[in-house]
C-alpha cells in the first residue's frame, strides 16, 4: 500500500495547488460613466443652462435604467453602474418665455432639446459627449400607431393595422396633400452587424454615403429614405382637421371584428373579435388592389365609403404593412415639390444595381413635420436607430411585442379649453406610451396621460 | 437485406471483433469485477495491467424515470432506449478496447434549459419556462489501443472518444441543438514486471450549433406569453431575453494530461489515475448577411481528477476500495461586460469499499460501504447571485449471488443511502431577484438542501438458455429518491421539489 500512500500525497498536492484561491482581478466591477452634454453649434450661443437636463441611460441586457441631472457645466455622472451596452439620452426643456427671450423667437410652446447615444459599450470608466439638438415641433403629429397587429391564430394578424394623425395646434389644418412614408433602415440586430462589410455607420445603420450614385451632401443626416410613400388626396381644403381632432389611416378599412369577403371571394374571419378593431369608419385607407406592379393581398379590399390615399411609391408592398416587430419608422411631410421626382437610391449593401433593385426615395428632412421611430420590444433584438435625432431622438415600442393588439400612442401634455395638447418633444421614448388594445375611435379612450 | 446485414455487423463490430469463446458474464455480474473492468479501460497502462484479454458484450437497455423530486431544469418524466456494445481483445502486439452506444431518449415536462447535453457548469445557454417534450439522439464511439514497441517494456497507446448528439422539441420555443465531440488521448507506457506506468496527453474538439425557433407567430418575439419567452442565460442569474438573437455557435478545445499507474500481483492490485483537462469554450453569434461570427463569451473549465482502485485477497476475502476525487473550477469571460462575470467550482470525493468472501459455494455474498462528498459553488457577479451547497451521502450495499447447477447465475443487490445537506448558502439581494432566481436557482437550492433517502435495488440473471451457446442475461435496476425533509424554500420560488423520484431500467445483454 506504500504506492497508494505516495500517490495520495501527489494527488493531494496537485489538487491543493489547483484549489488555491485565484486572483479575481478580472472580475466584472462597477464602472463610472461621465456624460458631457452640450448644445449643437446652432444653439450653443443662446446661453441656455444645463442644470435641468435629465440624463437617462438604459442597460441593453437587463433593461435597467439609471437617471440623473446634469450639473451647470453639462456634466452628468453615473458613479457606479454595471458594465455593458447602454443607450443614453438627454432631454432639456426650455420654457417658451426663456426661449423667446434668449433667441428672439416667438414660440408658444416649450422647446425641448434632445440628444442620444445608441448602444455604447461601457466596460471601464468612461467619458462620453452628447449633443443636444432640437427639432421641428409639428402642428400635425402622429398620435397613434398600431403596428403590432393582433394574434396570428385568433386575430387579424397585420391586416388591421392603422395609424392616426392629430392636429396638435390651435388652428384648423388641412390634410390635403399630406404625405406619409415608411422609412427604410437596417433591420439587422445591432449586435449581429458585420461592420467590416464597410457600408454601415458606426451605429450599424446604413451609411448612405456609400450608396451607388450618391452625390448628396450629408446623406445620413439631412435625409431619410422612404420605402413607401403615400399622399392624402384633396383639393387643398377638402379634408379639414380641427384642433384636437384626428384622422385614421387604415391598411384596410374594414370591420376586422366581423367577417368580410376578400378580394379572392373567400371570407376573412377572426376567431376572437375582441383582439382586433373596427376600421370601417377610418378616414382613409391604403388600397393597392388597383396597382399593376404587385400582387395585392386578398385582404386588401376596397371600402368604397372610405377615401383611398394616393400611391406615390410602393416598392412591391402588397398593402400598407407596418413591421409588426417594430422594425419601422413613420414620417409625415408636406411639400410643394413632387416626391416622384426626388432622387432614389438603393441601400448601400446593394452594390450591383439591376432593373430589379429596390430603390428608395430620398426625402429631405426639412419637409418632415413629424417622425416616429419604432423599435423592437426585446432589447437584445434592437436594431440601429433609423431616424436622425432632429426628427425623433428616441424610439418607441409596445411592451408586449408583436401580435399583441397593443398600439403606441402619444401622451397627453395638457388640456386647453377642452382641447387635448399631445406631448411633442421630438423624443418618442418620452412622448409615447401604449394602449393595451389599439383604439381607432378617436374618443377619450384613445388618449393616455 | 444486404444493407441490414451491413448495419447489423457495423453496430455489433466491437462485440463481434472482440468475441471470446469463454463466457464473460461473471465479469459483468460481480460488482468488484465490473468495477475493475470499468477502471482498466481508462488508460493504456491500466488496460495493459489487466489479464482480461478477450471480452465482449452487447446489450439493449430501456430506462424510464419520473417524479417531482427534481430540479427545475430536469424532466418530470423521461425514457430512453439504448443499444451498446463493448469489448476487449488482444491481437499480437495490440491490445484493444472498443465501445459503441446509440441512445434515443425522450423527456417530458422539461423546462428552463435548452442545452443539448445537460451541463450544470455551463453558463451560456438558451432557456424558456415552457415545459415540453424533448427528443435526443446520442451516438458515442470510443476506443483504446495499445501497441508494444520494439523491446520489452515500452508501449504506446491512444484513446479515442467520439460523440454526436442532437436535441430538439416540438413546443415553442423549439431548440435544435447538434453537438459533435472528439477527444484523442495518446499515451506512452512503461511496463516492467508487475507495474505499469503511463503518461498521456489529451486533445479534443467540440462544436455545437444552437438554434431556437417558433412555429406559432403569436409566441415569437413578443412578451405576451411569458412562458414562451426565450432567454439567453449568461451566468448564474445574469440573463437577457434573447429575441432575435436566437442562435449561437459553441466551439471548445480540450487539452489535458494524465498519469496512470498499475500494480498487479497474485493477491493485490492497485490502479491509479491522475488527470487534468482544460476546456476552452468560445461562444459566438452568426452575423447577419455575413460568413463571420462574433465572439460574445468564453468559458474556461479546469478539471483535476485523481482516482484509485485497490483490491486485495486476504484471509478468505476479497477486499476492494475505490476512491475518486474530482475538482473543477471555471470562469467565463463576457465580452459585453468586459471581464469575468461567472465563477464555478465543484468537488466530489467518493469512497466505495466492498468485501466478498472467496468462496466456491453456490451462494455468495458481498457487502459494501460507500460515501460521497459533494460541493458546488456558482457565483454571478453582475446578478449578485452566489450559490454554495455541500452534501454527504453515506450508504451501504448488500448483494447476494446465486449460482445454479445449470450454470445460470442470479444477483440481487440492495444499496440504501441517505443524502445529508451540510453547510449551504444562497445569497441574492432581494433587489437582484429575477426570473432565473425564482424559476431555477431557488428550486435548485431547495433540492440540494433537502435530506434525501435513496435506495437502489437490482436483480440480474444470466443464463445460456436464451441463446444457444451464448451467455445472456437480463437486469432490472431501480433507484428511488424520497425527500425526508424538504430543503430551504424561498418565497417566490415557482417550483418546489417534492414527493419522490423513481428511475427504472431494464436491460438485456449478451456476453461473448
Amino acid at each position: 500500500m506504500k504506492y497508494l500512500s505516495k500517490l495520495m500525497i501527489v494527488a493531494t498536492l496537485v489538487l491543493g495547488l489547483a484549489s488555491c484561491k485565484k486572483d479575481n482581478n478580472d472580475d466584472v466591477k462597477p464602472v463610472s460613466l461621465t456624460l458631457k452634454v452640450a448644445f449643437d453649434a446652432e444653439n450653443a450661443g443662446y446661453g441656455f443652462t444645463y442644470e435641468k437636463t435629465t440624463v437617462k441611460i438604459t442597460n441593453l441586457t437587463t433593461n435597467q435604467t439609471y437617471n440623473t441631472t446634469a450639473a451647470a457645466d453639462g456634466t452628468a455622472t453615473f458613479a457606479s453602474i454595471a458594465p455593458g451596452n447602454y443607450d443614453m439620452s438627454a432631454t432639456l426643456a426650455i420654457t417658451a418665455a426663456d426661449f423667446n427671450a434668449k433667441t428672439g423667437a416667438n414660440v408658444q410652446e416649450d422647446v425641448t432639446y434632445n440628444g442620444t447615444l445608441i448602444r455604447q459599450s461601457i466596460v471601464g470608466n468612461s467619458d462620453l459627449s452628447l449633443t443636444l439638438k432640437t427639432g421641428r415641433v409639428g402642428d400635425f403629429v402622429i398620435k397613434q400607431i398600431y403596428y403590432s397587429g393582433s394574434s396570428a391564430s385568433n386575430g387579424a394578424i397585420f391586416r388591421d393595422q392603422f395609424f392616426e394623425i392629430y392636429n396638435n395646434s390651435n388652428a384648423t389644418l388641412y390634410a390635403d396633400s399630406l404625405y406619409f412614408a415608411q422609412v427604410i433602415g437596417n433591420n439587422a440586430v445591432s449586435t449581429r452587424i458585420d461592420q467590416s462589410q464597410g457600408f454601415f455607420q458606426p451605429s450599424g445603420q446604413y451609411d448612405w454615403a456609400k450608396s451607388v450614385n450618391m452625390t448628396s451632401a450629408n446623406p445620413n443626416t439631412a435625409f431619410i429614405y422612404a420605402k413607401n410613400v403615400f399622399m392624402i388626396p384633396g383639393t387643398g381644403k377638402q379634408y379639414p382637421v380641427e384642433p384636437g381632432k384626428s384622422i385614421i389611416i387604415a391598411a384596410t378599412a374594414q370591420n376586422h371584428q366581423s367577417p368580410f369577403v376578400g378580394a379572392d371571394g373567400k371570407a376573412i374571419t377572426v376567431k376572437d373579435p375582441s383582439l382586433t378593431v373596427d376600421l370601417s369608419k377610418a378616414d382613409f385607407e391604403v388600397y393597392l388592389g388597383d396597382q399593376t406592379n404587385i400582387n395585392p393581398l386578398a385582404s386588401d379590399v376596397n371600402n368604397p365609403s372610405v377615401t383611398n390615399v394616393t400611391v406615390i411609391e410602393n416598392n412591391t408592398n402588397r398593402d400598407l404593412i407596418l413591421d409588426n416587430l417594430g422594425r419601422d419608422g413613420l414620417v409625415i411631410f408636406k411639400t410643394t415639390a413632387d416626391p416622384k421626382t426626388w432622387p432614389k437610391f438603393a441601400t448601400p449593401d446593394d452594390t450591383q444595381l439591376t432593373i430589379n433593385t429596390k430603390v428608395y426615395i430620398q426625402v429631405p428632412n426639412q419637409y418632415i413635420i413629424d417622425g416616429v421611430g419604432l423599435q423592437q420590444t426585446v432589447v437584445a433584438s434592437r436594431m440601429p436607430k433609423r431616424l436622425p435625432d432632429v426628427l425623433d431622438a428616441g424610439e418607441t415600442y409596445v411592451p408586449a411585442g408583436s401580435y399583441s393588439s397593443q398600439s403606441v400612442v402619444r401622451k397627453t401634455s395638457r388640456t386647453v379649453g377642452g382641447r387635448v395638447v399631445l406631448k411633442d418633444t421630438n423624443n418618442s421614448s418620452n412622448d409615447f406610451g401604449f394602449l393595451p388594445k389599439a383604439d381607432p375611435s378617436k374618443a377619450a379612450t384613445s388618449f393616455i396621460n | 437485406m444486404k444493407s441490414i446485414k451491413i448495419l447489423f455487423f457495423t453496430l455489433l463490430f466491437p462485440a463481434v471483433v472482440f468475441a471470446q469463446k469463454t463466457t464473460a458474464d461473471s465479469l459483468y455480474l460481480f460488482k468488484q469485477d465490473h468495477t475493475e473492468l470499468n477502471y482498466i479501460i481508462r488508460s493504456g497502462a491500466t488496460l495493459l495491467s489487466s489479464d482480461i484479454n478477450r471480452l465482449s458484450t452487447a446489450g439493449i437497455n430501456y430506462q424510464q424515470a419520473n417524479g417531482h423530486f427534481r430540479t427545475a431544469q430536469q424532466a418530470e418524466k423521461s425514457k430512453a432506449l439504448d443499444f451498446g456494445t463493448s469489448g476487449i481483445t488482444t491481437l499480437g502486439k495490440f491490445k484493444l478496447y472498443g465501445t459503441f452506444n446509440f441512445k434515443r431518449s425522450w423527456q417530458d415536462s422539461l423546462a428552463w434549459t435548452m442545452q443539448g447535453l445537460p451541463n450544470v457548469a455551463e453558463p451560456y445557454y438558451f432557456a424558456a419556462g415552457k415545459a415540453g417534450k424533448y427528443q435526443r439522439l446520442n451516438y458515442t464511439m470510443g476506443g483504446l489501443a495499445t501497441y508494444q514497441l520494439p523491446g520489452e517494456h515500452f508501449y504506446v497507446a491512444s484513446g479515442l472518444d467520439y460523440q454526436y448528439n442532437t436535441a430538439s422539441r416540438s413546443v415553442d420555443p423549439r431548440p435544435s441543438v447538434q453537438t459533435f465531440h472528439l477527444l484523442v488521448s495518446p499515451e506512452l507506457i512503461y511496463k516492467k514486471g508487475r507495474q505499469s506506468i503511463g503518461a498521456g496527453i489529451l486533445w479534443g474538439y467540440e462544436h455545437e450549433k444552437n438554434k431556437v425557433s417558433y412555429k406559432n407567430k403569436d409566441f415569437n418575439k413578443g412578451l405576451s406569453y411569458p412562458d414562451r419567452v426565450n432567454y439567453m442565460m449568461m451566468g448564474y442569474g445574469y440573463h437577457t431575453i434573447s429575441g432575435d438573437v436566437d442562435n449561437m455557435i459553441r466551439r471548445s478545445k480540450y487539452i489535458g494530461a494524465n498519469l496512470n499507474y498499475a500494480y498487479v500481483d497474485s493477491t493485490t492490485t492497485l490502479r491509479t489515475r491522475l488527470a487534468y483537462k482544460k476546456q476552452n469554450e468560445k461562444n459566438s453569434f452568426p452575423l447577419t448577411n455575413s460568413v463571420d461570427n462574433r465572439l460574445f463569451s468564453s468559458f474556461f473549465l479546469h478539471d483535476y481528477a485523481f482516482s484509485f482502485l485497490a483490491s486485495q485477497r486476504h484471509t478468505g476475502f476479497r477486499h476492494q476500495l475505490q476512491g475518486e476525487v474530482d475538482y473543477q473550477r471555471g470562469n467565463d469571460r463576457n465580452i459585453e461586460l468586459g471581464g469575468v462575470n461567472y465563477r464555478y467550482s465543484s468537488y466530489s470525493a467518493v469512497l466505495d469499499y466492498t468485501i466478498q468472501p472467496l468462496s466456491s459455494s453456490s451462494v455468495n455474498f458481498e457487502f459494501g460501504l460507500n460515501a460521497l462528498l459533494y460541493n458546488q459553488q456558482q457565483k454571478d457577479i453582475s446578478a449578485t447571485h452566489t450559490m454554495d451547497f455541500t452534501y454527504v451521502k453515506p450508504g451501504i450495499q448488500a448483494t447476494i449471488y446465486k449460482k445454479y447447477r445449470n450454470a445460470d447465475r442470479l444477483k440481487v443487490s440492495v444499496s440504501p443511502a441517505v443524502r445529508l445537506p451540510l453547510s449551504s448558502s444562497f445569497i441574492v439581494p432581494s433587489a437582484q431577484e429575477n426570473v432565473f432566481t425564482y424559476n431555477i436557482a431557488y428550486p435548485a437550492y431547495t433540492y440540494y438542501t433537502s435530506t434525501v433517502g435513496n435506495i437502489n435495488a437490482s436483480v440480474e440473471y444470466t443464463t445460456s438458455h436464451f441463446i444457444k451457446d451464448v451467455r445472456s442475461g437480463f437486469a432490472i435496476n431501480s433507484n428511488y429518491y424520497k425527500p425526508l425533509t424538504t430543503g430551504t424554500v424561498y418565497t417566490g420560488s415557482t417550483f418546489i421539489p417534492s414527493k419522490s423520484f423513481l428511475d427504472l431500467s431494464f436491460s438485456f445483454n449478451i456476453y461473448f
